[in-house]
């Protein structure tokens, strides 16, 4: 399954980002988010898509844009033992199936 | 050497009364007790405190809420009131000339009971990076400075539950000193949270009348069991009054003198006699050159502790030789904020001198009897000749602070 929309559910939910503003092309800079916010995004990513996930492993920066944030996810992910079925959490499926 | 006066130019007010300064002091006026049973305490010995309602932190202070803990969404808030109300416009101030002094008791521990909750399960990669920026007790005043362009001296001060009054007491020097033109200080705290909850049950501090949390506080009552957890946050523009007049701002009370103490006897008891809060309060007089009959009303620390309220009842007592003039507390209606409490009656003080109204004791029904003083219950009473407000605050550790305000 694509991450595209659980990462933005996540960034939106808990860093207070209208999703509309959390676009392709966007720099995670553009949308407040610095070098700690980045990692602290990784911990909520942890919570809601994989448990296994680390912020050494996601390469993101300030300077990526989203769509570039979303795809280091997918590679993180994609590196890692297939998600229990535990994950993404319900909460998550259900905000992304709205 | 005659000192410049120090005037309050604006206050901002977030309490269990509501959000603003008009909506604490509606419901302080009122004798409106908060404490309630707390769904957030579940489980915990005392689940009763008293919350700010419907206080929503995006709403209040923006998009950057998530990276601060509770205390600092109402420290900013009020901040925020208090800056506009003193027709102060920040960009257009020189920053390097603003102070802050923030009050805090201890942090909300919203960011750290989940860091520890992380550490002990060995799961350090889910342990947020702003843990430290949101715990550490300077967080409040860091955040008014960021928000606000206040780039003189900013700082917390921790006196236990004299916090918030210790803050202004140390921002009117900054003023006297000439080190900064603008000082916002004040308190802010949100402890109604279980681990503190608990902590402070473990002493005997709260009091444990869960079957009527409504009249759970009830300060200088012979019925007091203890005090009420609360929350809040109260923050006090200070300027030098010639400057405040030359900048035709309006000008609500002169913050006319204070004085500290502290009791160096025990780390969480009063001293017996109340030796260090006499000292403080006579200290305070002092300071504002005026005597104790100057006085017109006392807005006391009353916790509704058998003990504060035994010592500081005597104390006043003492000090004003047997003819206290009436006394308050504002407890009884918002619980007790610790370190935000005496920021907090600093500005129902101000509010009082303002409206020669001094607001009830909420719940309050029958003196102590071991206690000699002239309290407001029921319902305000008018002092149409009021001239100048003390108000106390106490800490464990024996920390006290008097401030002296009065009309301008």
């Amino acid at each position: 399954m694509s991450l595209y929309e659980p990462v933005r559910q996540c960034m939106s939910q808990h860093f207070n980002i209208p999703v509309e503003e959390i676009t392709t092309n966007a720099t995670l800079n553009d949308l407040g988010m610095d070098s700690l916010a980045l990692i602290e995004l990784v911990c909520v990513l942890k919570e809601e898509v994989h448990p296994g996930l680390s912020d050494a492993d996601v390469a993101v920066t300030p300077d990526s844009t989203f769509s570039q944030a979303v795809q280091a996810v997918e590679a993180a992910v994609a590196s890692l033992n297939a998600p229990t079925d535990s994950f993404p959490s319900a909460a998550l499926r259900a905000a992304v199936q709205k | 050497m005659t000192r410049p006066q120090i005037a309050v130019t604006g206050l901002g007010l977030v309490t269990p009364a509501g959000i603003g300064v008009p909506a604490t002091w509606s419901g302080v006026c009122a004798g409106r007790a908060t404490a309630a049973i707390d769904p957030d305490l579940d489980g915990v010995p005392v689940p009763m405190s008293c919350r700010v309602p419907g206080f929503d932190a995006r709403t209040a202070v923006g998009s950057q809420a998530w990276r601060m803990d509770r205390f600092v969404h109402l420290a900013l808030t009020a901040a925020t009131e208090a800056v506009a109300d003193a027709k102060w416009d920040p960009p257009t101030w020189d920053g390097a000339r603003v102070g802050v002094v923030v009050g805090v008791g201890t942090e909300s521990k919203y960011a750290t009971a989940l860091a520890v909750e992380k550490t002990q399960h060995r799961q350090y990669e889910s342990v947020s990076p702003l843990t430290v920026p949101r715990m550490t007790l300077n967080a409040a005043a860091a955040e008014i400075s960021i928000a606000l362009g206040a780039l003189g001296p900013s700082l917390a001060v921790s006196t236990a539950c004299a916090s918030g009054a210790t803050a202004l007491c140390m921002a009117r020097d900054l003023l006297l000193t000439g080190r900064c033109d603008v000082v916002l200080a004040g308190g802010a705290e949100a402890a109604c949270e279980p681990v503190t909850s608990t902590c402070f049950s473990r002493m005997g501090a709260l009091s444990t009348r869960l079957r009527d949390p409504a009249g759970a506080s009830r300060p200088f009552d012979a019925d007091r069991d203890g005090f009420v957890l609360g929350e809040g946050a109260g923050i006090l523009v200070l300027e030098r009054n010639d400057d405040a007049r030359a900048r035709r701002a309006p000008v609500r009370a002169l913050f006319a003198g204070h004085g500290t103490s502290s009791d160096g006897y025990h780390y969480a008891a009063a001293h017996p006699e109340g030796a260090g809060l006499e000292r403080a309060f006579r200290a305070a007089l002092n300071d504002a050159g005026l005597e104790p009959d100057d006085i017109g009303h006392v807005n006391a620390h009353g916790t509704s502790t058998p003990m504060n309220d035994r010592v500081e009842g005597l104390t006043l007592a003492r000090v004003f030789a047997g003819h206290t003039p009436p006394v308050t507390s504002a407890k009884g209606a918002l619980g007790h904020s610790l370190g935000a409490a005496g920021a907090i009656e600093a500005a129902l003080s101000v509010l009082t001198l303002q409206t020669r109204t001094i607001p009830p004791i909420a719940n309050t029904d029958r003196l102590d009897p071991d206690l000699d003083l002239d309290i407001v219950t029921k319902a305000v009473r008018n002092r149409p000749a009021l001239r100048a407000v003390a108000s106390t605050s106490c800490g464990f550790g024996g920390h006290n602070a008097v401030l002296v305000l009065a009309a301008c």
